[in-house]
């Protein structure tokens, strides 16, 4: 088969992060080739670089063997190459026809020549049997349907290639098995296809050749008929494991927090949670494992108080929650290492001090008369100890925490969280983004905790993080729970296959 | 690096005074005046007597009012272009009871001052519902309620509570009035509850728990959510709050300088309280500042028209370049790679890693 | 009261508003609200009655118009395109802008004390054959150019949005800017664009008011007329031929009120004139505004966004 693109030597760094380090990546004609890697190895930022919407720091693309330079998705989408966004870019108040025909030159004219072109479009959708509704409004069709919406809209616009990022992230399985119908279709139409998945068991089914990604940098590129789910799952999640640092705990106390049957967005598999019942023990650690989308924020959400369940009870130290609220599991000693720190952990426009004092202005350590005035001397000298206490690297107490490095802005948060003495922990992806040594303070202050008796829910999607500090691991796999591992000796084979969906 | 930020917030505004100053000189030129000397007639009409001076502090009263009222409720993240709306209210309540209840004396001026801000906090509560259980736009809701408000103060002034001929309502009896501070000059008592009311409010925002929550809700409403605090009850308050600050305003103004409603009470004192408070980059005390110096221009351009010939409007021009050009100059700021400039310049040091 | 009389005067109160609402339609479907459009007027109002004045020509004081909303909201396009300004505080600068321009440069041109100055206003022009319609006839086509213009502008921008593939291309960018860039529309230059057609449409609006409604110009001429037509942009549901209705509206509530002012009745007419105002906040409160309006409405576009 000839080569029809060849990206060479990719680099793409934002600011000192390189998010593509030394890429390399061949296409062929009528190949489906997947991109395989975790979150973060660098597959999205790749695939902007190729559609134009970022330029490469370094590196080359070759297309039918000419080195080209592609400025814009529009020079992109003129070269034949097309893209399936996670996120369809589609125009919810317009019709399907109309999404299709946007923006296009092809011909002249002033007006919408509608008729002609549903001709054209209805032709080509019966060539490769992607079957749409031109007249509905893309709010009223389904996700399956918008996502053909948006292979037409490539083909219509001629794409050689087409690049599907996560297309079966949003689809039911009926809907998995038409998508792969059509991905056929266009193999024997001689159309390439790039597939982005972390899903082993679709990999495996639908590609000639898998190309394996990991911390921004190509690991290799492997015939699928010569390779297998396990061996393409220890590739993604790589690195020969260490053992862990941390002593296992294989009994632990009383239960902090008992979720049972709780079900959320059920039906909706990527970000709901369908009858999910676990249990935290003080002076336990349980991590969730799994890729991320799979139910995780909503678990953390529910057990923070922030969403309500729809279905199923949780127990907060013995008692049953009534109602959902951040504050109500505040009062109930709950801490909260939220995933995104900068959106939901930190005011980044207030000062490090400010933050550290957040939940407890009203404390009469730092205020008098229930928070009529502040006492801002015994703030400071609080956030003084804090910065010892927990290492922060500041210039002061009243720098602005959006100033800080990602690893200290960490540190405040779990200086924050950390010294209420919590009785339950929930922290989600706790480490992401932060160097060595910020890590590996995060699970000693998470191995301290559970010593004096908190139970900690460590949500995460690095795998590695999971097995280093859990005590018991649970891999939850599109709002389910694919299973209960210890973390002693875990089965590490087994559970990134659980965590694929197998 | 507190210092240098605060530097940004402050050079930005003076930046744009300055600006806007040197264009009016510009225009001042043009017109084959002297420039320096106009600026000199300005200045001594705001300063030149001590009458002078009280005028200009007459003028600077409403402003603060619907500059903090502006100001108070942007701290929660929440745009109130209403002021204007929420202070006509507040003067109609404190009219309503000045004129009709048949009182007079201080303890009339108490309950009017009253009844002017908790009109002005029921105005500013409706685009705070409105919002928080609709999701409607607050900013184009309640600039449609200025418009009502208006119309509204129209509706009594022309007919329920009209006095005579004239368009006009009833005046305040003389002994519900605000007194003046000195017998000999114009500035009442409104100016000292002006600035009682800033200093409450810079207190609150500042050195109270419920003020710094406020502050974090503003700043970034999912984390204040996870952290605990009822974001759509702080919305609401911050609304009424503000409202009352402007409907506190129109009590004040109203009982101390204008006496009675009539056609063009407190024409664009909302949008000037906006622009007053984006200057004073949201913080109260700067927000006096702001509104005394607006006043001065405003004073001081009658003296400047008398020995120059050049005519006051060009103080409004150089009062909207400020406002165009300091808003214009925070956006500035804030674009990723003007920021990523600044912190290279500004915080080379930055933070020891 | 003259029905005939009444229909008259809506359709000239109407027009100005339509006019500038009209604007905001082009504005808003490029997903930019701008709340300017007071400012915009004023302006627009000014060099449109200065120019006719000194020409003695009405229809280059309407091109002056068009010229000077352009240029004020050029300010606005560059501050909140480019600098990504907040949009509704931007509008409320060039509310507090605009007016203080013009009315310095009429005090600077006429001078303080002089006599009123007047221009000499648009003819009207009765179109052959329709004209003779019985009633309706003189009423709707014997009125000055603008007001066809403005009824012509409803029927082309509604043709514009729904039937053209330039109209097409427009609307994607207030709905998902993202995509449209992802097509190949240039985003940045339709937003410019956008301000253009809503700068010219303003002004023209403005203009209106000192060519074709009153002979001078005065501080304060615009009344609020921006807003009303900001208002009539929601409670049309962003259609052309929704803003019409809720523009004839409008204009009839206004015609009324005078009507009631100059016959004395006892029925206050500011309850007409807050019409427009409760009306379009019931219709936000009763429907929402998110179910409608395009979808990235007041949203800055950060290209380089990561």
């Amino acid at each position: 088969m000839e080569e029809l693109l060849r990206m060479e030597h990719i680099t793409k760094q934002f600011g000192s992060v390189y998010a593509n380090r030394d890429i390399n990546l061949d296409v062929r004609r009528g190949e489906v080739h997947t991109l395989l890697g975790e979150n973060g190895a660098g597959k999205s930022t790749l695939m902007n670089v190729l559609f134009g919407l970022y330029q490469p720091t370094a590196g080359k693309i070759y297309l039918n063997g000419e080195a080209v330079k592609i400025a814009s998705p529009a020079e992109a989408v003129k070269k034949g190459i097309g893209m399936v966004h996670q996120h369809f870019m589609l125009v919810e108040a317009m019709t399907v026809l109309e999404n299709i025909i946007l923006g296009d030159r092809r011909t002249t004219g002033l007006f919408i020549d509608k008729e002609a072109r549903r001709k054209e479009i209805l032709e080509l959708a019966e060539r490769y049997g992607l079957d749409v509704e031109l007249d509905k409004p893309i709010t009223e069709i389904a996700v399956g349907a918008q996502q053909r919406v948006e292979i037409l809209k490539a083909l219509y616009r001629g794409a050689e290639l087409l690049v599907l990022d996560e297309p079966t992230a949003a689809l039911t399985d009926i809907e998995t098995e038409g998508l792969f119908a059509i991905i056929e279709k266009l193999k024997s139409e001689n159309k390439s296809v790039i597939f982005i998945s972390h899903k082993m068991r679709e990999v495996m089914k639908i590609s000639d050749r898998v190309t394996v990604l990991r911390a921004g940098q190509t690991v290799c590129t492997l015939d699928c008929r010569g390779t297998d789910s396990c061996q393409l799952a220890n590739l993604m999640i790589g690195r020969d494991l260490a053992p862990s640092r941390y002593e296992k705990i294989e009994t632990p106390g009383a239960p902090v927090m008992e979720l049972s049957h709780v079900s959320f967005h059920k039906s909706s598999k990527h970000n709901g949670l369908n009858d999910v019942s676990l249990t935290v023990g003080r002076g336990e650690i349980v991590g969730i494992a799994g890729v991320d989308g799979n139910g995780q924020s909503q678990l953390a959400q529910i057990v923070t108080g922030v969403l309500t369940p729809e279905e199923g009870v949780v127990d907060l130290k013995g008692s049953t929650v009534a109602r959902f609220t951040p504050n109500g599991f505040i009062l109930e000693n709950v801490s909260h290492i939220p995933e995104d720190r900068n959106k939901m952990g930190l005011i980044g426009n207030m000062s490090v001090q400010d933050n550290l004092v957040l939940k407890s202005t009203e404390d009469s350590r730092f205020s008098d008369g229930h928070g009529l005035h502040l006492k801002k001397k015994a703030i400071h000298d609080y956030a003084m100890g804090m910065q010892e206490k927990y290492d922060i690297r500041c210039e002061s107490v009243d720098q602005e925490c959006r100033n800080l490095s990602g690893g200290n802005q960490q540190k405040v948060i779990l200086a924050r969280e950390l010294e209420g003495d919590p009785d339950l922990l929930v922290a989600v992806h706790p480490t992401r983004g932060l160097d060595i040594g910020a890590t590996r303070y995060v699970h000693d202050s998470m191995i301290d905790a559970r010593a004096r008796g908190c139970g900690v829910l460590l949500i995460s999607a690095d795998f590695d993080e999971v097995l280093e500090v859990s005590d018991r691991i649970i891999v939850i796999f599109e709002g389910q729970i694919m299973g209960v591992y210890s973390g002693k000796n875990p089965p590490i084979e087994e559970i990134g296959l659980a965590m694929a969906g197998k | 690096m507190k210092i240098r930020k605060n530097l940004v917030s402050i050079l930005v505004p003076l930046a744009s005074v300055l600006l806007a100053f040197v264009i009016g000189a510009i225009i001042i030129a043009a017109l084959g005046s002297n420039p320096v000397s106009a600026v000199g007639y300005l200045f001594q009409g705001a300063f030149g007597k001590a009458n002078n001076i009280a005028s200009t502090l007459v003028k600077a009263t409403p402003l603060i009012f619907t500059g903090l009222c502006a100001c108070f409720a942007y701290r929660c993240g929440v745009f109130n272009l209403g002021g204007e709306g929420q202070f006509i209210m507040g003067s109609i309540a404190t009219c309503w009871v000045a004129t009709t209840w048949g009182i007079e004396g201080p303890g009339a001026t108490l309950l009017c001052l009253l009844f002017g801000a908790v009109a002005g906090g029921l105005w500013g509560a409706i685009p705070g519902i409105l919002k928080i259980t609709r999701g409607l736009n607050e900013m184009i809701v309640s600039i449609m309620l200025n418009y009502v408000a208006t119309l509204f103060m129209g509706l009594l002034y022309t007919s329920v509570l009209r006095e005579g001929n004239v368009p006009q309502t009833a005046a305040v009896p003389d002994a519900t009035q605000l007194q003046r501070i000195f017998p000999d000059l114009r500035v009442t008592w409104g100016i000292i509850i002006a600035l009682a009311v800033a200093a409450v409010v810079q207190y609150f925002l500042f050195s109270t728990s419920k003020g710094f929550q406020l502050r974090a809700v503003g700043l970034n409403m999912t984390a204040a959510e996870f952290n605990g605090f009822s974001v759509k009850k702080y919305i609401l308050y911050s609304f009424i709050v503000s409202g009352a600050l402007a409907g506190l305003g129109g009590s004040v103004e109203l009982l101390g300088t204008q006496y009675r409603l009539i056609s063009g009470y407190a024409v664009g004192y909302g949008f000037d309280g906006v622009a007053m408070a984006l200057i004073a980059q949201l913080n109260p005390v700067a927000t006096v500042v702001v509104a005394y110096f607006f006043a001065v221009l405003r004073t001081g351009a009658n003296t400047m028209q008398a020995g120059t010939g050049v005519p006051t409007s060009v103080i409004g021009i150089i009062q909207a370049l400020v406002i165009v050009f300091a808003v214009a100059g925070t956006a500035l700021v804030k674009l990723p790679h003007i920021r990523q400039w600044l912190s290279n310049r500004l915080e080379k040091k930055g933070e020891v890693k | 009261m003259d029905i005939g009389e009444l229909i008259l005067s809506t359709v000239r109160m109407a027009t100005p508003i339509l006019m500038v609402a009209l604007a905001e339609l082009y504005s808003e479907r490029a997903g930019l609200v701008n709340i300017g459009l007071d400012g915009i007027m004023a302006f627009g109002a000014l060099t449109g009655f200065m120019v006719s004045f000194l020409s003695g020509s009405p229809f280059l004081g309407i091109v002056a118009g068009a010229c000077g909303g352009v240029l004020i909201n050029m300010i606005y396009a560059y501050c909140t395109i480019s600098l990504c300004a907040p949009q509704i505080v931007y509008g409320m600068a060039i509310n507090i802008f605009a007016p203080a321009v013009a009315s310095f440069i009429y005090r600077v041109y006429f001078g303080v004390s002089s006599t009123l100055a007047q221009a000499t206003l648009m003819p009207t022009v009765a179109i052959p054959g329709l004209k003779d319609i019985p009633f309706l006839g003189k009423l709707l086509f014997d009125q000055t150019p603008m007001v066809y213009f403005a009824y012509l502008m409803v029927v082309f921008t509604a043709i514009f949005f729904n039937r053209t593939k330039a109209g097409l291309n427009y609307k994607s960018v207030g709905e998902y800017p993202k995509a449209a860039e992802t097509l190949g529309i240039n985003v940045i230059r339709q937003k410019y664009v956008a301000c253009i057609i809503c700068g010219a449409l303003a002004g023209i609006g403005g203009a209106y008011l000192t060519t074709c409604y009153v002979n001078t110009y005065s501080d304060g001429v615009v009344a609020g007329r921006g807003f009303i037509a900001l208002s009539a942009v929601i409670f049309g549901r962003w259609s052309a031929g929704g803003v019409l209705m809720a523009c004839l509206l409008f204009g009839f509530c206004d015609a009324l009120q005078l009507r009631l002012q100059i016959f004395n009745t006892s029925t206050p007419y500011q309850l007409f004139q807050m019409i427009p105002y409760l009306f379009t906040l019931a219709a936000l409160a009763v429907l929402g505004i998110k179910k409608s309006g395009p979808a990235s409405n007041g949203k800055p576009y950060m290209r380089e966004e990561r």
